[in-house]
């Protein structure tokens, strides 16, 4: 498990402004954004999250974390442990009934002309 | 009581998209809420993707209706360093005005929607009547009313001249007293107080620990505004210093007077600004526009708060981008502060935290009567990956 | 026999009246709104929908019951077709029982809109109907009229003038209008009475409520003007509800049931100013 929260509470940031996964050659880079009150830059730290490790959450020193976090795990699948949103999709439940006519097949490449 | 399920959403009169908002309530009482989304989702991030900047300027503009150009210059602010361009003063300044016409015009909307909560649909009407001429001077600037894109990376597509000036100072000597017995009535109509105060109520270190932003945070007395802090573009001119609109009542009524009195603020800044345009200057050609470098980031003061852009770009195009909304921000306090309240003051807090749900989605795939969320390599081959 | 013809043509005459509610309320708030015949052509659209209606035989009666209900308050107002001493008091009640068959299809539809809107309905029901009773009864025997055919004081207003103006306020309630619109309050509950009705049920549930505003401020002219002005005066009547309707938000529950139940007490009081 990789922990970041030292590194973080390092830079003495007043707030956490986003939690961002990008992939550089097919390896997930997890970004993390935040801010000092009193000065105008944004402060970054980024950490390369090997496929099968999972990374300790930040809920503690930043507690609106949570989403962001869950946010990353729906998109690229990294995990955050210690964050019980995190894993447990942003689905909790059931949902509206489904009909059984919905029927999704292939593959779609999302593109936008003009 | 046993524990029932009183569900506000996904279709709902009260909301304007669809969010779903799962309160368990004991009589008339909520002891818990929890939120679903996911139902407004377009994958805008992933549209822009695999396109030169220009091209997906053009995406990221469209993200949402109402505050179409807070999103337009995050982006600009995050890739212009990144190609390394210098850009006019009158571009800037043109960018200003769009910028904080758009915000009177998302505040009014606004108004009327709070005022349509609580049943006083004239005052929602009259609100809106107003919003009307700010779309107009939409229609003269760009050509349209709701999506206006007036920007290029490095320039704008037209150059204001005399005549739109006008226009837009026309337009905003009839809205100006108009607005003000509009805000009269929010702040002194014993009905609106009685359902506003003490409802909602935000404290300020939940407002600090959260890390709120947008009128949300001001209204509970905390000053946090990416134009004073980290002036971009024209509000970095010292003729165009914003003051922060804040309040100490950290309750809805605290939230609705910040927006009313940010109106004002902006009419102020946009005469200003008229002022200082040079109506015959013109703006510069369109150019093609390398990017250096692979990251960038920005950020821009949208109408419901900070609103930030990571933007990755590989070969000239963007290869990801995130766009952290201010709704998302805010989305945390949504089950907390709901907690303890009246069924019918839900929609009144919902409206004066102005969510914003078609900036902040995610993607959602119903197969099989199952409900899954994908990951973006699934998105991209089309399978399911495990 | 005549008259039950007569009574029957103010069918479409209250669908028109609604339509020209409508649109004066556009136009206090500064826009077109619908044409006038617009009610005619929502009840033409719903009957052409599918239904989606439970197996409930409550839910599936309601509606009719309820225009047998408005439809058999047409006996006694405009022209009272049929009488006999008391008839008042079998109108009122006809009244509270449309209400209640709208309380019996909210909840046997299990819907928790429903449920909660019939909850607030019932506590409203606690004041009005019995301020509305009161009020009714004091107008007869204020001018010793025992029924509607014996009714024939014109411009009662100036006689009772206090009874008068708790006819007015009771009206509020009855019509439904902001602040009293708790029950259907669009955008907290979603209508919450009619939010499962669909189809040619929701239909006949319009149309008995438009026919019971109509009787509503037909009657009004009824009684403070006298019987010969009732139908010339009832658009009047409109106007007012519809000036105070656009003019007013919506308060919390708590200080709603505070405002009628003050009007009740009111309403008390007046029994022994009159008697």
């Amino acid at each position: 498990m990789l922990n970041v929260t030292d590194e973080i509470k390092k830079m003495k940031a007043d707030r956490l402004v986003s939690i961002t996964v990008a992939k550089e050659k097919g390896k997930n880079i997890v970004f993390y954004h935040l801010a000092r009150n009193d000065s105008p830059e944004i402060l970054e730290y980024s950490i390369k999250v090997p496929k099968n490790e999972q990374v300790k959450s930040l809920i503690d020193l930043f507690e609106n974390a949570a989403l962001y976090e869950a946010e990353a795990t729906e998109l690229f699948g990294v995990k955050f442990r210690g964050n019980e949103l995190s894993g447990k999709r942003l689905f909790q439940g059931e949902g509206p009934p489904i009909p059984k006519t919905c029927a999704f097949k292939g593959a779609f490449r999302v593109t936008k002309d003009a | 009581m046993h524990d029932k399920i009183f569900p506000i959403g996904p279709q709902h009169p009260s909301l304007k998209e669809p969010i779903f908002l799962k309160l368990h309530v004991d009589g008339s009482y909520i002891t818990k809420a929890e939120f679903n989304l996911g139902y407004a989702h377009r994958g805008v991030e992933k549209c822009a993707e695999g396109y030169l900047l220009d091209t997906a300027l053009h995406a990221v503009q469209r993200t949402c209706g109402i505050c179409s150009q807070c999103h337009s210059l995050a982006f600009l602010n995050a890739v212009e360093p990144m190609a390394g361009i210098e850009v006019p003063d009158k571009v800037y300044l043109q960018r200003l005005l769009s910028a904080e016409l758009e915000r009177i015009h998302s505040h009014l909307l606004w108004g009327g929607l709070m005022a349509h909560e609580i049943g006083l649909e004239t005052l929602f009407m009259y609100y809106w009547r107003e919003r009307e001429h700010i779309l107009d001077v939409f229609d003269d600037l760009t050509g349209n009313r709701v999506h206006h894109s007036p920007d290029l990376i490095g320039t704008a597509k037209r150059a204001f001249n005399r005549k739109n000036l006008d226009f837009i100072l026309e337009k905003l000597d009839l809205i100006e007293p108009e607005v003000k017995e509009l805000k009269e009535v929010m702040r002194s109509e014993r009905v609106i107080t009685s359902r506003f105060k003490k409802h909602g109520m935000i404290p300020r270190k939940m407002a600090i620990d959260l890390g709120l932003v947008g009128p949300t945070a001001r209204g509970s007395g905390v000053e946090n505004d990416v134009r004073v802090h980290d002036p971009y573009m024209a509000y970095a001119f010292k003729e165009l210093k914003v003051k922060p609109v804040v309040r100490n009542e950290c309750d809805s009524w605290g939230r609705s007077m910040v927006r009313c009195d940010e109106v004002f603020e902006s009419i102020g800044l946009i005469r200003k600004a008229c002022e200082m345009i040079d109506p015959k200057e013109d703006v510069p050609k369109r150019k093609n526009v390398f990017a250096k470098g692979t990251y960038g980031r920005g950020r821009s003061e949208a109408p419901r708060g900070e609103n930030f852009h990571f933007v990755k770009v590989e070969n000239n195009r963007i290869s990801r981008i995130k766009m952290r909304t201010p709704t998302l921000a805010n989305l945390i306090c949504y089950s907390r502060i709901m907690e303890g309240e009246d069924i019918t003051d839900v929609p009144v807090i919902m409206m004066s935290l102005d969510p914003c749900i078609s900036c902040m989605e995610r993607v959602a795939v119903i197969r099989n009567e199952k409900k899954e969320v994908w990951t973006s390599h699934e998105l991209f081959e089309g399978k399911k990956h495990d | 026999m005549i008259e039950i013809l007569y009574a029957l043509l103010l069918i479409p005459l209250a669908l028109l009246i609604e339509g020209i509610r409508r649109k004066a309320v556009a136009r206090m708030h500064n826009r077109v709104g619908p044409p006038f015949l617009q009610p005619f052509y929502d009840i033409m659209k719903l009957i052409s929908k599918k239904e989606f209606s439970r197996k409930n035989l409550v839910f599936n009666l309601v509606p009719y019951l309820a225009l047998l209900c408005s439809l058999a308050m047409l006996l006694f107002i405009p022209f009272a077709i049929i009488g006999f001493d008391y008839d008042f008091l079998v109108f009122g009640y006809l009244f509270i029982l449309q209400d209640t068959f709208y309380i019996f299809g909210a909840v046997s539809s299990r819907s928790p809109f429903a449920m909660f809107a019939s909850v607030r309905e019932l506590l409203l029901m606690l004041g009005y109907e019995i301020t509305f009773l009161i009020v009714l009864s004091l107008f007869f025997y204020g001018t010793g009229a025992m029924s509607f055919q014996e009714f024939a004081a014109e411009f009662a207003f100036l006689k009772l003038p206090l009874v008068s103006l708790f006819l007015l306020f009771t009206g509020f309630v009855i019509l439904r209008i902001t602040p009293y619109d708790v029950m259907v309050a669009e955008p907290e509950i979603s209508a919450g009475f009619f939010s499962e009705y669909s189809g040619a049920s929701l239909a006949v549930l319009e149309i008995a409520e438009f026919i019971k505003d109509f009787i509503i401020y037909m009657l009004f002219g009824f009684l403070l003007f006298g019987p010969g002005y009732a139908l010339l005066l009832s658009p009047v009547f409109m106007l007012f509800y519809m000036v105070m309707l656009t003019s007013s938000p919506r308060y919390s529950t708590v200080a709603t049931v505070k405002t009628f139940l003050f009007l009740a007490l009111l309403a008390f009081l007046d029994v022994f100013v009159v008697i």
